[in-house]
């Protein structure tokens, strides 16, 4: 028996209802099946009738006034053999003969596989429409009892095809799953449409959030990490940070490499730790240029589309996730101890040629040090200002759809705090996803998200003149337990402890709305119109108090100091697009034309207050303060755009892409206000070629070649306007503002233009176990936006002017494989590759000192020909040992510097480009294993130099007594007895030539793993359960670096002897910079999905 | 779907770019409230030359025949690349812009003035600092760039006109300022004709247009508004003290207080906003007492205190300026013990000495130069009125004289010593030796060196020594002659900057990033820089 059912809706038991609806219906010449229909579409009625048992072709005239539906129905069939049944909204049709049999409850089993024949467990079986169902066992083998004869069964699985299987009043249903790897008929989003994977022609990388809510990232962006070849996402060292973002290479000399953010259609002006991940269903990244010319002015950094979630079933689906878990430090601050202090103090002054006898230790030491050597205090001040930090999160969603609805709501609260004490952040986000389809042409929706980021608390400091600077044998604390401001009183060294009493709060809100329609266009098939409007509020405050007492602001504010910062900005959005798809033949076609308006408006207050009458108040009463200072700020920007694209294709294989977009923005110039991004780009799906037909084991070929234009206005508001600060004078006695011109403007100001080659292979092979994509790319940039130095009779220092040309060419590869495949094993793995070499290949276009070639800016280290990561200085190649011939100027353990132009004599001319900062190429290779229950997934992570790549500058360590510095690391030291190439000497006297020391900061890491256990299926069916997993995931577990070292390893139990806080941030040893090392993380937590 | 909107015309005024919290040129001269926004500016821009830290070595006085610095300055290092004289190229050039740029926008037709004459005041206020400033380039670096027109676009193609063009272009801003500024400034420490008159003096010296400068400083002393102080006057009356002292006072240097021998005094304070930053004069020329042991050889000094506030002795008088120049008449009023201070007295409670005097013998073992205990200019200190705030970073807060009336006496004199009229150039001077109770000069000694020595018991400290030497080329002649180190055991030995100076140091070189950056003509370097 072939059942059909038309369609479905929630069950509401009103058994009157047949009775009171009342319908009208005025139908000529048209079938009993679309009466029917019209039935169903004007009330909550569904018909489940065989269609091969009644005529439902044929054809009737039909006109009812106010009548209920039995009355609809007597009449429709008078005369035949038909009798209906109606059961609460379910109105079953039968002829006389199978009525009883329709309604019959069978009982059905089956066996699942997947295409290798391999039995498939945990596949989801559902009578469709319904909440029965369950789960298939470890043979694949499923049992259902009471099923009605004509439901449809729904088999779902992870990876898989979802297939719905008409029952037909069959006891048995064996089926074979097939896998979803080619994913060419998956739908990936390009911005203001989305287009099937088959029919995409430029480079988009797409991102399923799945798995990914398993391990305890944050930000989204860190969840994607290492998955997308090209699309670069830094490490993260504090509690709630944004992690650095760029795609493919550099093209800008002076503005923001971020790439632009669209979520859900809209252009997002926040930031990404707002979003919850697990609200997230998809990324797309746009990286060549065609895909992210659609997005004209602002594409140059490529495009990041984030779509949120959706309800995806009939079934009201609850997903709650909660870990809970410890951040450490990547690599720990080793500082000495006391003992290796004073050996170390004592080299320092015997290779200083002072005297260091051991047994006057004290005599040398500082007079409190002496006394703490003597009381044995041995602090690490590290240890101090550092923790193991906590880190949880609860996410709670439910998502379903209804007929004419669907729905996301969601919320979340993560808790984390970060290695060093003080570092706090917490973070509520919630989010409501809906739509609703109005009428059968028009559905409205809204997705609103709220997000409250709360980073109050002061860090403690640890570099600059803080933790890392202080001597081990003196305490923080004077005798009467009051901090002390400077622990070793000679030295500069401050107590980093004197932020712990400073208050702080730091909190910011944001709120993002979408309100979006969706028009079908009526009498044009395929016309339709879609509408967005999109406001992102957000408001931040951030107010601090240091009172006077045991703080570090104390020092210079007698009475307590305050600060009061307020600040909102807004970005509204307008989006009209006008879309139409048909296809004729073979030929398809899909046009979008968007027609857009934007403006982002933001101000700031800023209050301070210092010399408090009564401290106890603090920031909340700023009138106790004598001293009060304020000022603003306010800026704003707008932009418009026009946007057209044609996406054409004939007979499924050949692809045309074409993209035209006008962008106008506020920022720049009068004579500039306006710029045009065109981009064309061509597919050709060689596997579907007759030619190919033969290859059976080649399921997909596919080439992609692309051009297209991109802009950055990175600049920013007013960046072409001359400006103007403000400046005061006192005539006599009174006080006069007055304004000075601090800027020069310039009216030809114009966007930076990257144009960009890109070509792709798409392919799959063996039955498409093993999939992967290649891109290949060159782009240009020119008009780099660049401050140019002005002559001082000018007045100015500097100008943003359009100079200059960057190159940076490319290759990426992504692969995937299944490898194995069986129903209690399977073991997919995922590699990404991706190179990239970017070079200035013009400047100022000025040639001062003659040589006929272009000059370089020795100041910026920007060199005509090279990457913009030069590194330029003198070279090194050792340390001056005791029987070298050692140059005048130099001492033995200094390092050596190359007189590498061969004259003899050192000078400025002996600087080249010793190296780069970019690295040579970057890979990940991501492992899912899975075993019965188990699940096992990890991810390796690496950037690698080599040929002068990746590398760091890095200084060798500051020697001056005032300057004590403190950090173990690895930092050893020449000495006569250790006669070390690599470490200098202790002595403080300087060379004449420093050389810069450059680390190659290559490294693999053990980014991401995370083991899951998922319950039986048996218990949990009988719960209620879909899925109850629990699982552990760890974060940065491991990191080696190049310059492995046992030694190193064992003493202090990590793998990398970078000398830096963590090779990927780069950091070096003696940065100012506070940035710590990178953070680790562990937990443990548990998904329960019903 | 109302908001169904597609407009294929550019929306142009929907991008225009209003900015919100700053002035642009656009919207600041729009009204005569904006050009008075913008004049201030312009003050605050001369106060640099003032407030400047290191680089204000160069002006007043330091490396002449006034003063050394502790870490003696070897005048081989003055390249083209030495900071100090590029940050006064800068500060000048930035002055230039501001002026100029009221100067431009003025004529600007939107422009609503109340009246031609007012439009006309703020003009010549413009080209007065726009003379100003030129002069003083022309004076330290001869001849340079004329500032003429507004710069709004990125220029590369600067050449310097020679050192006549720029005065003579001086000149002609001054006529126009001298015809359209009023009789007095606007408010204190703003520039009235006096001002133009006395600058033109100095202006028409260099162009060696005698009788020009003789008429423009005489318009000057002739002015009844103006007189050289003669009786005690001010807010330290009921002090010791003589009227010298009372000119230097803090709260003194304004009209408003009684004294009429100010022309333009360079404002601060320091409790109002737009106070300054102050002038570290008292860091600079004041003895380094902290330093200075007792006979036991504890601490004989606290700093801080209110008396002298911080002074590290940066600047070291010369020999010639602690005791030559004061030779001929050591009872001159402008010697006397309130104005120049050379015994000090032990002030820490905890020294055995304390309340003694400090006697040299201390000093010798120091084996530095007599800087701990150098003579003090007591103009440089403001006793009894150091800031609290700002603690002891050795700044001072009084208004500091940009023109005196005596200085247009001297220059005056300098113009009859020009032309050879000597009885006129020692009368002008004698008058302001008579104020200071000096014995008057004999026309027959005057010549330029002994005129050098009288701006120097006049001017010391305030005047910008280094430019009118360099104006004057003499500065090569004063070093060479000078610049000794006197010792604490009263030995004297030439300074590092008297045995390294060369004739072509009379000028300062050209800034290697201005010639560097100027890439769309040749920026001509001096003679001597290469």
């Amino acid at each position: 028996m072939f059942v059909i059912i038309v369609s479905m809706a929630q069950v509401f038991a009103i058994n009157t209802y047949s009775q009171e609806i009342r319908l009208s219906l005025n139908l000529k010449n048209t079938s009993i099946r679309s009466v029917l229909g019209q039935i169903e579409d004007q009330t909550e009625f569904y018909f489940i009738y065989n269609a091969k048992a009644i005529d439902v072709e044929k054809e009737v005239s039909v006109n009812f006034e106010n009548k209920s539906i039995p009355e609809i129905l007597d009449k429709l069939f008078e005369g035949t053999n038909v009798v209906y049944k109606i059961d609460k909204r379910q109105i079953a049709i039968s002829t006389n003969s199978d009525a009883s049999s329709i309604q019959k409850e069978i009982a059905i089993s089956g066996k699942v596989t997947d295409s290798s024949e391999a039995p498939l467990p945990g596949v989801s079986v559902v009578v469709k429409g319904t909440t029965i169902g369950t789960i298939t066992s470890m043979d694949g083998s499923y049992n259902l009892q009471k099923v009605p004869g004509n439901a449809i069964l729904v088999f779902s699985f992870i990876g898989m095809e979802t297939k719905e299987i008409p029952i037909e009043g069959k006891s048995e249903i064996n089926l074979i799953m097939e896998e979803k790897t080619i994913g060419i008929e998956e739908v990936v989003a390009i911005g203001y449409g989305t287009v099937k994977k088959r029919d995409l022609t430029g480079a988009v990388a797409s991102v399923k959030f799945e798995d990914q809510l398993l391990n305890a990232n944050i930000n989204p962006m860190q969840a994607i990490q290492g998955s997308v070849p090209g699309l670069n996402i830094g490490a993260v060292t504090t509690a709630g940070e944004d992690p650095e973002l760029s795609i493919r290479g550099t093209t800008s000399l002076s503005t923001d490499q971020s790439p632009l953010i669209v979520i859900d259609g809209i252009i997002y002006s926040g930031s990404l730790s707002e979003i919850s991940t697990n609200d997230i269903e998809r990324i797309d990244v746009l990286k060549d240029a065609s895909s992210a010319a659609i997005f004209g002015s602002r594409s140059a950094n490529g495009v990041i589309l984030i779509t949120t979630k959706k309800g995806t079933s009939e079934k009201p689906v609850f997903n709650f996730n909660t870990y809970h878990g410890v951040q450490s430090m990547a690599k720990k601050i080793e500082m000495y101890n006391a003992d290796e202090y004073v050996q170390y103090f004592l080299d320092y002054r015997s290779a200083n040629g002072e005297e260091a006898d051991p047994t006057k230790i004290e005599d040398y030491l500082d007079a409190r040090e002496a006394e703490g050597y003597r009381k044995g205090i041995d602090t690490n001040w590290a240890d101090l200002v550092t923790r193991k930090g906590l880190i949880s999160q609860y996410d709670l969603s439910v998502s379903g759809k209804t007929k004419s609805t669907n729905y996301y709501l969601s919320g979340s609260f993560i808790d984390q705090q970060g290695i060093r004490e003080g570092d706090d952040f917490t973070r509520t986000t919630l989010r409501a996803n809906f739509s609703n389809d109005i009428t059968d042409w028009l559905k409205i929706g809204m997705n609103v998200m709220f997000a409250r980021r709360d980073y109050s608390g002061v860090e403690l400091p640890i570099y600059g003149s803080w933790a890392v600077h202080n001597s081990p044998l003196v305490s923080p604390y004077d005798e009467n337990g009051a901090l002390v401001w400077y622990p070793v009183p000679s030295s500069s060294a401050k107590n980093p402890l004197l932020w712990l009493n400073a208050k702080d709060e730091e909190i910011s809100t944001n709120l993002f709305g979408i309100l979006f329609a969706d028009i079908k266009i009526p009498k044009v098939t395929g016309l339709n119109f879609h509408f967005d409007y999109a406001d992102n509020f957000d408001f931040s405050k951030h107010n601090q108090f240091w009172p006077s007492k045991n703080t570090f602001r104390g020092f210079d504010a007698p009475n307590g100091y305050a600060r009061k910062v307020y600040a909102e900005s807004r970005h509204w959005v307008l989006n009209n697009i006008l879309a139409y798809s048909r296809d004729i033949d073979k030929h398809s076609i899909n046009t979008t034309i968007l027609y857009s308006r934007e403006k982002a408006t933001a101000e700031s207050t800023r209050f301070q207050g210092e010399n408090f009458s009564n401290e106890t108040l603090g920031w909340n009463s700023m009138q106790q303060a004598s001293n009060l200072y304020g000022s603003s700020a306010a800026s704003d920007n707008t932009s418009e755009s026009f946007m057209a694209r044609l996406i054409y294709s004939y007979d499924t294989k050949y692809i045309l892409t074409t993209t035209f977009r006008r962008d106008g923005f506020s920022g720049f110039s009068q004579k500039n206000k306006y710029a045009n991004f065109p981009s064309l780009a061509l597919g050709w799906l060689i596997s579907e070629e007759t030619f190919t037909e033969p290859a059976a084991w080649l399921n997909l070929l596919k080439l992609r070649l692309s051009y297209g234009v991109n802009g950055n206005q990175a600049l920013g508001s007013y960046g072409g306007l001359a400006q103007m600060e403000s400046v005061s004078y006192i005539y006599g006695e009174s006080t006069t503002i007055g304004a000075e011109l601090t800027r020069i403007g310039n009216s030809d100001l114009t966007w930076e233009k990257t144009g960009t080659y890109n070509v792709g292979l798409d392919f799959a092979v063996l039955r498409s176990r093993l999939s992967g994509e290649i891109n290949v790319y060159k782009g240009t940039t020119s008009n780099q936006l660049v401050q140019r130095s002005l002559s001082s009779m000018t007045g100015y220092e500097s100008v943003w002017t359009n100079l200059g040309e960057i190159q940076n060419k490319g290759i990426e590869i992504q692969l995937n494989s299944m490898n194995v495949s069986t129903s209690d094993f399977s073991w997919k793995t995922g590699v990404v590759f991706a190179m990239n070499r970017n070079e200035i290949t013009h400047l100022y276009g000025t040639d001062a000192d003659g040589d006929g070639m272009e000059d370089n800016d020795i100041g910026n280290s920007w060199f005509v020909g090279e990457s913009i990561g030069a590194i330029y200085g003198w070279k090194t190649d050792g340390i001056y040992q005791l029987d070298d011939d050692i140059p005048e100027g130099f001492y033995a353990g200094q390092f050596t510097v190359v007189d590498v132009t061969g004259e003899g004599e050192l000078s400025d001319d002996d600087r080249t480009i010793l190296g780069y900062t970019v690295p040579n190429y970057r890979f990940s290779i991501m492992n899912d294993l899975k075993y019965k229950n188990i699940s096992l997934s990890f991810l390796i992570n690496s950037v690698q130099g080599g040929g002068g790549y990746y590398l760091v500058p890095t200084e060798s360590r500051s020697l001056a007594r005032s300057e004590i510095f403190n950090l173990w690391e690895g930092m050893e030291y020449w000495t006569p007895d250790n006669p070390t190439n690599e470490y200098r000497s202790l002595q403080v006297i300087g060379q004449s030539y420093s050389p810069t020391i450059l680390e190659d900061r290559s490294f693999v890491r053990l980014q991401d793993v995370t083991l899951a256990y998922s319950f039986g299926n048996t218990i949990l069916s009988r719960l209620g359960i879909n899925n109850l997993r629990f699982y552990v995931s760890g974060k940065n577990l491991l990191t080696f670096t190049k310059k492995y070292d046992e030694s190193v390893l064992k003493k202090k139990g990590y793998f990398t002897n970078f000398t830096g806080r963590d090779p990927e941030t780069g950091a070096s040893i003696r940065s100012e910079n506070d940035e710590g090392p990178v953070l680790r993380t562990v937990v443990a937590g548990i998904n329960i999905n019903f | 779907m109302g908001l169904f909107v597609i407009v294929f015309s550019c929306d142009e005024a929907y991008l225009e770019e209003i900015p919100k919290d700053f002035l642009s040129p656009e919207n600041a001269f729009n009204d005569p409230q904006g050009f008075e926004n913008a004049m201030v500016g312009v003050y605050d821009r001369v106060r640099d030359f003032w407030e400047g830290d290191w680089e204000a070595y160069m002006l007043f006085g330091n490396y002449t025949d006034y003063a050394f610095s502790y870490n003696p300055q070897d005048y081989t290092v003055q390249t083209s690349t030495y900071p100090w004289s590029e940050m006064n190229w800068n500060y000048a050039y930035l002055l230039l812009r501001d002026a100029q740029l009221i100067i431009s926008r003025a004529e600007n037709e939107n422009v609503s003035w109340d009246s031609e004459t007012q439009k006309k005041e703020i003009i010549a206020e413009g080209r007065f600092f726009r003379a100003w400033g030129h002069r003083l380039l022309a004076h330290m670096f001869g001849g340079v760039p004329i500032i003429n027109e507004e710069i709004s676009s990125p220029k590369t193609d600067f050449v310097r006109s020679s050192r006549e063009e720029v005065y003579q272009f001086c000149k002609e801003d001054l006529g126009y300022a001298i015809e359209n500024l009023p009789d007095a400034g606007k408010a204190p420490g703003r520039v009235g004709k006096a001002a133009a008159y006395h600058l033109l003096a100095e202006v028409n010296l260099c162009l060696h247009d005698w009788d020009g400068a003789i008429n423009a400083a005489s318009t000057v002393i002739n002015d009844p508004n103006y007189e050289l102080m003669t009786e005690r006057f001010g807010r330290r009356t009921d002090m010791e003290g003589d009227v010298y002292w009372d000119l230097h006072q803090r709260g003194n240097t304004n009209r408003n207080t009684g004294n009429k021998e100010t022309i333009w005094t360079i404002q601060f304070d320091y409790d109002l906003v737009g106070g300054g930053r102050g002038t570290n004069w008292e860091l600079r020329w004041g003895p380094f007492l902290e330093r200075t042991k007792d006979p036991d050889g504890e601490n004989g000094f606290i700093k801080g205190e209110n008396q002298y506030g911080r002074p590290v002795g940066h600047f070291t008088p010369t020999y010639w300026l602690q005791q030559t120049v004061w030779e001929d008449d050591w009872d001159d009023m402008r010697n006397s013990t309130y104005n120049i201070r050379r015994e000090f007295y032990y002030n820490n409670p905890e020294s055995n000495y304390y309340g003694q005097k400090v006697t040299k013998d201390v000093l010798i073992p120091l084996s530095q130069s007599y800087r701990y205990c150098q003579c003090f200019y007591m103009k440089a200190c403001t006793e009894w009125d150091h800031p609290k705030l700002t603690k002891n970073d050795g700044r001072i807060f009084k208004d500091v004289y940009a023109m005196r009336l005596a200085e247009t006496y001297l220059l005056r004199a300098e113009a009859y010593l020009g032309k050879g009229d000597k009885d006129n150039a020692a009368a002008d001077i004698n008058v302001v030796r008579t104020r200071a109770n000096a014995t008057s000069v004999n026309p027959a000694d005057v010549d330029m060196d002994y005129l050098l020595d009288e701006r120097a018991r006049e001017l010391a400290v305030e005047e910008m020594r280094t430019p009118t030497l360099m104006r004057l080329g003499l500065l090569y002649d004063r070093v060479k002659k000078y610049s000794y180190t006197l010792w604490a055991d009263d030995s004297v030995t030439p300074t590092l900057g008297h045995e390294t100076i060369q004739p072509h140091n009379n000028l300062f070189p050209i800034p290697q990033t201005a010639i560097d950056l100027n890439g769309g003509a040749v920026l001509e370097q001096n003679p001597g820089y290469d």
